[in-house]
């Protein structure tokens, strides 16, 4: 009688593959899952960044233009001018405004490609995240195609016992058959005699 | 896809699933389901809405609202610089004949016109641009996505046709078993 195999045990090198493996997962989620949310949340425009871009775009046209309205004051107290002349009060008014002018398009600017940052990060976030999915998808499918192998094999597995057993019932039945349908003598000694005669008879004479 | 939800139905995120491998922890195959399942679960909860809010905005090709904010954001710039221009002005002792003022006046509206149109141009023509490479870039993420169903469809399929294989040779292999016990069956008889 064959005796049935026990389960192999896993290798050693089995057992390291799983002990790495669930190191780095552990990794995963507990250093760089709060990298993905923060990235995430890096990506959300808030009302304070806003601010924060226009604010720094105001300090650059500041000064930018300080040095220019000292300009236009000292100049005019050099040559003499009053400074509380009408041409220098439209002049500084002037400054005033083109600084504002330029202040006002330069935070529409910068605002605007702060959006267009956070949209491209967003969509940066889109691949990533796709990524997880289409990982998802891979493990399902060697998962399915372990799960199938592994059915299939058991199912090959009882089909062959079954086929096993209906093949010994019928070597039995053939052998049984053979022993039933073994040849009879069809001559009798005297029957094999007289053709012994008979061949003797009819040899030439002298052979 | 549903047995693994049935049978890692009590799988939490933060868990960290053992691998055991024969090291006296879990069913590797059940761990590798929770890790899947809950990669999925982290999809759904961490990227998926981002991926919807980029899909709803982003496909959008009107920038009336943005271009609006622009030229609000630059016209609010010049009249709190003439505003303050006036101050600084009057700071001085100085005050502004009516001739000064419908010039101040005349200038800021000036700048207010330029500012604004300019604010509102740049910034639609600059998100009209980034939403069209945007969108080039989506529909590069929607090809692999696509490709990756294609993907998970043929694994299903071909798995689909192994099976079908193995039942129809089996089922001729039974067959063929069959007759030839029943033949020797059929011997045995008439022996006997």
């Amino acid at each position: 009688m064959a005796k049935a195999p026990s389960k192999e045990q896993p290798t050693a090198s089995e057992r390291a593959l799983a002990a790495v493996s669930q190191s780095q997962w552990t990794d995963y989620v507990e250093r760089f899952r709060p990298a993905e949310a923060a990235m995430i949340k890096k990506a959300q425009l808030t009302e304070g960044e806003r601010a924060q871009v226009k604010g720094e775009v105001a300090a650059d046209t500041a000064a930018a233009f300080k040095g220019l309205s000292r300009d236009t004051v000292a100049k005019g107290a050099q040559s003499g001018a009053n400074v509380s002349s009408g041409k220098t009060k439209l002049s500084l008014a002037g400054d005033a405004i083109a600084q504002g002018e330029v202040r006002g398009v330069g935070q529409a600017v910068a605002e605007t490609g702060a959006e267009i940052d956070a949209e491209q990060q967003k969509l940066r976030i889109v691949g990533h995240g796709r990524q997880v999915a289409t990982d998802v998808t891979s493990n399902l499918s060697r998962g399915a195609q372990r799960a199938t192998s592994l059915a299939l094999a058991a199912s090959q597995a009882r089909f062959q016992r079954n086929l096993d057993t209906v093949d010994a019932v019928a070597s039995v039945a053939g052998a049984a058959t053979r022993k039933l349908n073994k040849p009879k003598k069809f001559l009798s000694q005297a029957d094999a005699d007289a053709v012994d005669y008979i061949d003797l008879d009819i040899r030439p004479r002298g052979i | 896809m549903a047995d693994l939800e049935t049978s890692f139905r009590s799988f939490r995120a933060r868990e960290t699933p053992s691998f055991g491998g024969g090291g006296g922890g879990g069913d590797p195959d059940q761990v590798l389901a929770g890790i899947t399942r809950d990669q999925w679960q982290h999809f759904l909860d961490t990227y998926k809405p981002v991926e919807d809010d980029v899909l709803s905005t982003v496909l959008s090709t009107d920038f009336s609202a943005q271009g609006d904010k622009a030229g609000d954001t630059a016209r609010q710039s010049v009249t709190a610089a003439a505003g303050m221009a006036e101050r600084n002005i009057s700071r001085t002792g100085a005050t502004l004949t009516g001739e000064e003022r419908s010039a101040i006046s005349r200038r800021r509206d000036l700048s207010l016109a330029k500012a604004s149109s300019q604010a509102e141009n740049v910034t639609r023509r600059g998100l009209s641009e980034s939403r069209t490479n945007l969108i080039a870039q989506l529909v590069g993420i929607g090809r692999g996505v696509a490709q990756t169903a294609t993907a998970g469809s043929q694994s299903v399929a071909d798995l689909a046709a192994q099976r079908e294989s193995v039942y129809q040779s089996q089922r001729t292999q039974a067959h063929n078993t069959n007759m030839a016990a029943g033949a020797s069956l059929a011997a045995l008889l008439f022996a006997i």
